[in-house]
């Protein structure tokens, strides 16, 4: 009988430090705030005093608001950029802000990002960084990015929903 | 002393084993510069080509297979964008023109395009480089590149490519060249480009105009009789609208996409390629230096009685040194310049393959990367100079003077 409560115990300590991890795992994973949700925020690794391009998806279930602003310590100036082609190079260009329509914008490699210049730190990979994004009208949200390889195309976890 | 007229007659003396050895470092040279040269070549032109389309929306799929089909015009089967699609693309405020591609046929062997009067003037800047753009359904504007001269009529043939032009079959339709455009640098070169309207017209769709519209040209299409197309270009107001159109038109029914993503994609595997060879090329420098510094050695113990009578005749030590090293440098040096002009010519070569294969006009080069290649070759070789010449300079000159050359 005892051998059973242990047993009984065990499973459930288990279970619990399994689900508070898998809670720790989503909610780095997601960020919400109303109606605007941002789901696999995600940066390059780049080295300390260079800069780097974070992507992520922001899911609007309300009416259309505007991402305006970003702020974060781990750098000198985060700008919301277009990725453009200049001849054979791959650079960007600023956009000033980034529409959010009902329904969902991808910050994603071909397209839109947030570029931060000037970083303190090394980001290496599995690393994470803040970043404050500001919503026009909505307010601001923080939201935690992973740091994956400086040649990643895509989330290393893309591919599952955050229901 | 001066060294030279003594490098000069050495190798004179051994002229053939001296100019194999050149053509060793030459080919070594070549095969890295031709590599580098290539890779910057073919980069700058796909980006040359696909630089007018500003963003493609196509039927969700590969966005590499879209872009050989409409911007590579290679023949092959693509997923069609929805008739709805098509209607809220071209109805989009933020779209300066969006203009439907269509295939299917060709004219002897060169691709046939349908599509409208504005992406004509928009690929040639608004001045076509001879004639004017099309007015009505039987007029056609050409490629750069194509046969057919300003005033030629033509019909088309069914199909593009070997397996889907095996029948044979002539369309009734003919069609009146009225325009060339100037050179893109792509396979719009050798195209037919004629009013989509014609291609769904002799592919018995409905021809985006009501019947009783008669002949109308290009947009607004009547919702009514729009049909499926493999893509559109679209030509967005500004940046901003750009990224907007990208991301509205990615959808469970269509994609949309900006070329250089497809390029970023080929680039990366240009580059692990590029990346392969310049390892195996730059091993196979180095074991031509080593091979060249082999041969010189074995070389030099022929001479070796030469150089001790030199010295016996009161030729400083230095001067010996200065001349083997002076050699080998020589053989190397003139090798690796060989070398450049060989790389050169062969990625010229490639190119004129890889045009005549792709219809994408590259345009190599050489710069600063292959120059430094060849540099680092002639500077490895500068350094293993050193030991056939340290070798002669420590030589003893009793023992050297007792060998029989």
């Amino acid at each position: 009988m005892r051998v059973r409560q242990l047993l009984g115990s065990m499973i459930c300590a288990v279970m619990f430090y399994a689900s508070n991890a898998m809670a720790e795992d989503h909610e780095s994973h997601v960020a919400a705030m109303g109606d605007i949700r941002v789901v696999h925020p995600w940066a390059r690794a780049a080295d300390a005093g260079g800069s780097t391009l974070v992507f992520m998806d922001i899911e609007n279930a309300g009416g259309p608001v505007r991402l305006t602003r970003v702020r974060t310590d781990v750098a000198e100036r985060a700008e919301l950029v277009g990725i453009v082609m200049e001849g054979t190079e791959l650079t960007t260009a600023a956009v000033g802000a980034i529409d959010v329509p009902v329904g969902e914008v991808q910050l994603d490699p071909g397209g839109l990002a947030i570029k931060l210049d000037g970083l303190s730190q090394e980001l290496a990979v599995g690393d994470g960084i803040e970043m404050v994004l500001s919503f026009e009208p909505g307010g601001e949200l923080t939201v935690h990015s992973e740091v994956e390889p400086a040649d990643a195309r895509e989330h290393s976890h893309a591919g599952h929903s955050h229901d | 002393m001066n060294p030279l007229p003594m490098v000069l007659s050495t190798l004179r003396a051994d002229r053939r084993l001296n100019l194999m050895l050149v053509i060793l470092v030459m080919i070594a040279t070549a095969l890295g510069v031709a590599i580098i040269s290539q890779e910057r070549a073919l980069k700058q032109a796909s980006a040359r080509a696909v630089d007018k389309f500003d963003l493609i929306v196509a039927a969700p799929g590969s966005i590499t297979d879209v872009t050989l089909k409409s911007l590579f015009l290679r023949p092959g089967a693509v997923e069609l964008l929805k008739p709805e699609v098509v209607r809220q693309v071209v109805a989009e405020k933020r779209v300066a023109f969006a203009a439907p591609l269509a295939f299917g046929d060709s004219v002897n062997g060169d691709p046939v395009v349908g599509t409208t009067r504005d992406l004509v003037l928009h690929l040639a800047d608004g001045h076509l480089a001879e004639g004017r753009g099309f007015e009505n359904w039987e007029e056609a504007v050409v490629g750069q590149a194509s046969p057919l001269k300003v005033g030629d009529t033509f019909q088309t043939s069914h199909g593009h490519g070997p397996e889907e032009t095996t029948g044979g079959l002539v369309h009734a339709s003919r069609f009146t060249v009225v325009g060339r455009l100037p050179a893109q640098g792509s396979p719009w070169d050798r195209a037919v480009i004629i009013p989509v309207e014609q291609i769904w017209k002799l592919h018995n769709l409905p021809t985006g105009h009501a019947p009783e519209a008669g002949p109308v040209l290009g947009p607004p299409f009547d919702d009514a009789y729009l049909t499926g197309v493999p893509a559109m270009v679209v030509k967005p107001e500004n940046l901003a609208a750009a990224y907007g159109l990208r991301n509205l038109f990615r959808t469970e029914t269509s994609t949309a996409f900006f070329p250089a993503e497809v390029l970023v994609g080929l680039y990366q595997v240009l580059g692990d390629i590029r990346v392969m060879m310049t390892a195996l090329a730059a091993g196979t420098q180095a074991l031509v230096i080593a091979a060249v510094i082999a041969c010189v050695i074995v070389l030099l113990r022929v001479h070796r009685r030469r150089f001790a009578v030199l010295r016996a005749l009161g030729a400083p030590r230095a001067y010996v040194f200065a001349c083997i090293w002076l050699y080998v440098v020589t053989i190397v040096a003139t090798g690796a310049i060989a070398g450049l002009i060989l790389g050169f010519a062969g990625s010229y070569l490639a190119g004129l393959f890889v045009a005549s294969q792709t219809g994408v006009a590259l345009s190599p080069s050489i710069g600063l990367q292959e120059v430094s290649l060849a540099a680092v070759l002639v500077a490895t070789g500068c350094v293993f100079a050193l030991v056939p010449a340290v070798a002669l300079y420590r030589d003893r000159l009793d023992r050297a003077l007792q060998t029989i050359s």
